[in-house]
């Protein structure tokens, strides 16, 4: 499965399981770089095997034009994208 | 890939729809007997224009005019031209796209032209219901399947059919984004429904078979019997509150 910077994806595996990320960088083929803005903040993200995240298909179309813009990304911007997600998921 | 937006994207589309609601408002005023669907247009063009928009449909893989109007057995796409006047009795779809700043905002309106026969209003007036009946399931968690089944479902027992060749579609920074919405299939199935996505629910219903067909200038497309039909369509963005329509005034 190959991830692209931008893509909402949802953890398999550890204390995140569950949660959905936007994947922030890639590194190699195996790992990728996610942040919620919440559990995983923009100055810390989260090296994540590409195993244990799922695709779910959709994707933060403002981040990934942000990411590739170089322009900075906000912890705001993430929670605002995904808490909506996140608290779908929870409720 | 479908993109879900974020509350700054939502509110420009929200300008956006906005400008196509109040361009409905302003044509529902002009639809009379004797107007030609190319004066619809040239109205239609000079609002959205004059609101610092831009037509959607204007150029869209080729597409000539700034609006579609699509009158009596016309399902969708009809190309608005100077050599058709509309006729008392007549039904006239009519489909407006406006871009503001970057983002679409999509919808369809079925009107009566002059006094219509019951039959043809009870067409107009199952479609639109039939958008409700769709809507009401755009809610986080359930399925696109969950709309195209409500639609249908209503659809159907009314004694008319749901178009089947065409569907509505995701919108937002493109005029047709993923995923597909259609207006027939089974609840429960299809893409998982999320907070911040946008679509457009469109359904076409025609008084008789679902078949179209596509005319020789490419575009309008037909009944296979030539009976009426209809078509009803807003943009609405998905939310845990609720499904909110976006092409509103």
């Amino acid at each position: 499965m190959e991830l692209n910077a931008g893509e909402i994806v949802c953890s398999k595996a550890g204390r995140d399981k569950g949660r959905y990320f936007v994947v922030m960088e890639t590194e190699g083929s195996e790992f990728v770089f996610v942040c919620d803005g919440k559990l995983r903040k923009v100055d810390k993200p989260k090296k994540k095997k590409i195993k244990h995240l799922a695709r779910t298909g959709f994707l933060a179309e403002e981040i990934k034009e942000k990411l590739s813009l170089g322009e900075k990304v906000t912890n705001q911007d993430l929670r605002k994208m995904l808490g909506k997600m996140n608290s779908d998921a929870n409720a | 890939m479908i993109r879900v937006k974020s509350e700054h994207e939502i509110e420009k589309m929200r300008s956006a729809g906005r400008i196509v609601a109040e361009t409905f408002e302003m044509l529902s005023e002009t639809i009379k007997p004797g107007v030609t669907t190319k004066e619809l247009n040239a109205l239609a063009d000079e609002f959205i224009k004059k609101n610092k928009a831009t037509c959607s449909f204007y150029r869209y893989n080729g597409y000539p005019a700034s609006i579609c109007t699509s009158v009596n057995e016309q399902v969708v796409h009809g190309i608005p031209s100077g050599s058709v006047a509309l006729k008392a009795g007549d039904i006239v779809s009519i489909d407006i796209g406006a871009c503001y700043e970057g983002y679409h905002g999509d919808a369809a309106r079925t009107f009566a032209v002059g006094t219509i026969s019951s039959e043809a209003q009870k067409l107009i007036d199952v479609t639109k219901q039939s958008f409700f009946e769709g809507m009401s399931k755009a809610i986080p968690g359930n399925r696109i399947g969950d709309i195209a089944n409500a639609v249908q479902s209503y659809v159907e027992s009314n004694g008319f059919s749901v178009v089947r060749a065409l569907v509505g579609h995701g919108v937002g920074a493109e005029l047709h984004e993923a995923p597909e919405v259609p207006n027939f299939g089974t609840a429960g199935r299809g893409v998982r429904l999320v907070s911040g996505m946008t679509i457009a629910i469109e359904p076409m219903v025609n008084m008789g078979t679902y078949h179209v067909n596509t005319l020789s200038d490419g575009w309008t497309v037909v009944t296979a019997d030539k009976k009426l039909s209809a078509h009803y369509e807003n943009s609405v963005v998905v939310t845990a509150k609720g499904p909110e329509i976006l092409t509103k005034c």
